[in-house]
């Protein structure tokens, strides 16, 4: 899965918690769940169990430390799914 | 220095599924979870200390600038005694204290790192609304609400010519605004 599937997946699962169609529409890298998608802090978790169901990947406290964009988000599964890979 | 959350309890019901499989365990301590598993009113527990976590994380980001996602690394200790709870937070050893507040429909926590602070505390309850700033400084004579050079709220008392900080949350219908003297 490359980095663009990523994303739109991503998108699929914060646009259930977030109501900030612009941000939604222009979501990129550098988008921010707080500051740009306004999520709150509670829905932060949501997403990230969200993402480990869907990416059947499992996420530890550091990785989820970091998770709070886009980028971030994308490095933390990349990395996930090559460890499931190898 | 000074932090503050609150939350609507209401709208967190309808936000917030804290039941949902593997959710608490990514935010609560074994000790914790045990104190939302015991408690006749969970839902609170769950609250009132995600509160305390938020309203801590508030300090330290001000402290240090560093933006993290982690709040299972503020441990949290509490007692709860009617509306009122006294508690304090360990964050990778440095340690923080708070005072709720539990209402009906909120749980405000406010986050301090000395008792002298905390006496220096003056907090602002009003309703939330998108332009909260403009109404608070049409309501307030000596007051100012504005954001200073790195962007943090702080209030400025016109009369004494002094910077006072401050720290702002609002979720659902409630804003809390806390400054110290």
């Amino acid at each position: 899965m490359d980095k663009k599937e990523i994303i739109a997946e991503l998108r699929e699962i914060v646009s259930l918690y977030s109501e900030n169609q612009d941000s939604l529409e222009n979501i990129n890298e550098h988008t921010d769940f707080i500051t740009d998608l306004k999520i709150n802090s509670a829905n932060l978790v949501d997403i990230v169990l969200d993402i480990e169901e869907k990416f059947n990947i499992s996420i530890d406290n550091d990785s989820m430390a970091r998770m709070l964009n886009i980028k971030a988000t994308v490095e933390v599964i990349e990395t996930k799914l090559a460890e499931n890979a190898g | 220095m000074l932090g503050n959350d609150v939350i609507d309890l209401r709208l967190a019901k309808t936000q917030s599924n804290w039941k949902r499989s593997n959710y608490l365990s990514k935010v609560f301590s074994l000790n914790e979870q045990d104190i939302i598993y015991n408690s006749d009113n969970a839902d609170l527990m769950v609250w009132l200390m995600w509160s305390m976590k938020e309203a801590v994380y508030k300090i330290v980001n001000r402290q240090t600038g560093i933006r993290v996602y982690d709040p299972k690394a503020f441990i949290c200790g509490f007692d709860l005694n009617g509306s009122k709870a006294k508690g304090s937070v360990d964050y990778f050893g440095e340690k923080f204290l708070t005072r709720s507040e539990v209402a009906q429909n909120y749980v405000h926590t406010l986050s301090f790192k000395t008792y002298a602070s905390y006496e220096k505390c003056r907090i602002i309850h009003a309703k939330n609304c998108t332009d909260y700033l403009t109404l608070f400084n049409r309501d307030h004579n000596d007051l100012f609400l504005q954001t200073d050079e790195s962007g943090l709220p702080e209030i400025f008392s016109k009369q004494a010519m002094t910077h006072h900080i401050t720290t702002i949350s609002h979720h659902g219908n409630f804003l809390f605004i806390a400054y110290l003297l």
